[in-house]
């Protein structure tokens, strides 16, 4: 199982999350673990960031149609963040620095954006 | 009984120009050679991928990272893929994709354009994944 970490915020071309796709449609079953500013990836108001652009918002609420089912937030990060976890998309999962350990723990791989 | 040597993906996602991750990534592939280490692949994502363009001409007495790569590659016959999408993306074709969208090729030879289907091996195949 490989997890994907997101730590920064979305930028105008989503490639880290064109790579979690391609993880995706080759049956890897990633899981995604966002942090620090990259919690903003799962941000309902986040806006495009270019004309013609994708919203991340909008890209990560069809992670779930991929097979992408396992989405991760800091519990800890969102509070620093000022982020009320009704900003953010629903099938999300708020979770502590120690299960942040676990996850890491019981992956085989983790690349951190 | 020795161990079986571990083989590794690389995955690089910065600039070549604007930080030194290359060239750690080079010392760091140079030293798992040396200990015995298999290289599956150096994979080139987002800014990464302008260490393969063959117009980049660097400062005067400088040399161009990707010079590193290919003596590298010389060491041990491992691919130095840069991402299809991220790399159409900054201008940067093969011939194939020169050919498709009627411009000239810019890819440095030694280097070439893959998908991520690549990372998708790798995950599956390399026993360590390093991004730097």
């Amino acid at each position: 199982m490989s997890l994907i970490i997101l730590t920064k915020a979305p930028t105008p071309d989503l490639e880290p999350i064109e790579l979690l796709l391609a993880l995706a449609a080759f049956e890897q079953a990633p899981k995604l673990l966002l942090l620090g500013e990259g919690i903003y990836h799962a941000n309902l108001f986040q806006q495009e960031k270019k004309p013609q652009g994708k919203a991340a918002g909008k890209v990560l609420s069809v992670l779930p149609m991929y097979d992408c089912e396992e989405i991760y937030i800091s519990k800890l990060d969102l509070e620093q963040q000022s982020l009320n976890i009704e900003d953010l998309q629903s099938f999300c999962k708020l979770v502590s620095d120690k299960e942040i350990k676990q996850l890491i723990q019981h992956s085989k791989h983790c690349v951190t954006f | 009984m020795p161990s079986e040597p571990l083989s590794y993906t690389l995955i690089l996602t910065h600039s070549p120009v604007q930080y030194e991750s290359n060239l750690t990534a080079q010392s760091f592939v140079k030293a798992l050679i040396a200990s015995g280490g298999i290289i599956d692949r150096v994979f080139f994502y987002q800014d990464a991928v302008y260490v393969g363009l063959k117009s980049q001409i660097p400062g005067q007495g400088l040399e161009a990272s990707y010079k590193g790569w290919l003596d590298l590659q010389a060491l041990q016959k491992f691919p130095l893929q840069l991402c299809i999408a991220n790399s159409l993306r900054r201008g940067i074709l093969d011939e194939a994709e020169a050919a498709r969208y009627s411009q000239n090729p810019n890819l440095i030879d030694g280097f070439e354009l893959s998908g991520l289907g690549e990372i998708a091996e790798a995950c599956q195949s390399s026993d360590r994944i390093i991004r730097l």
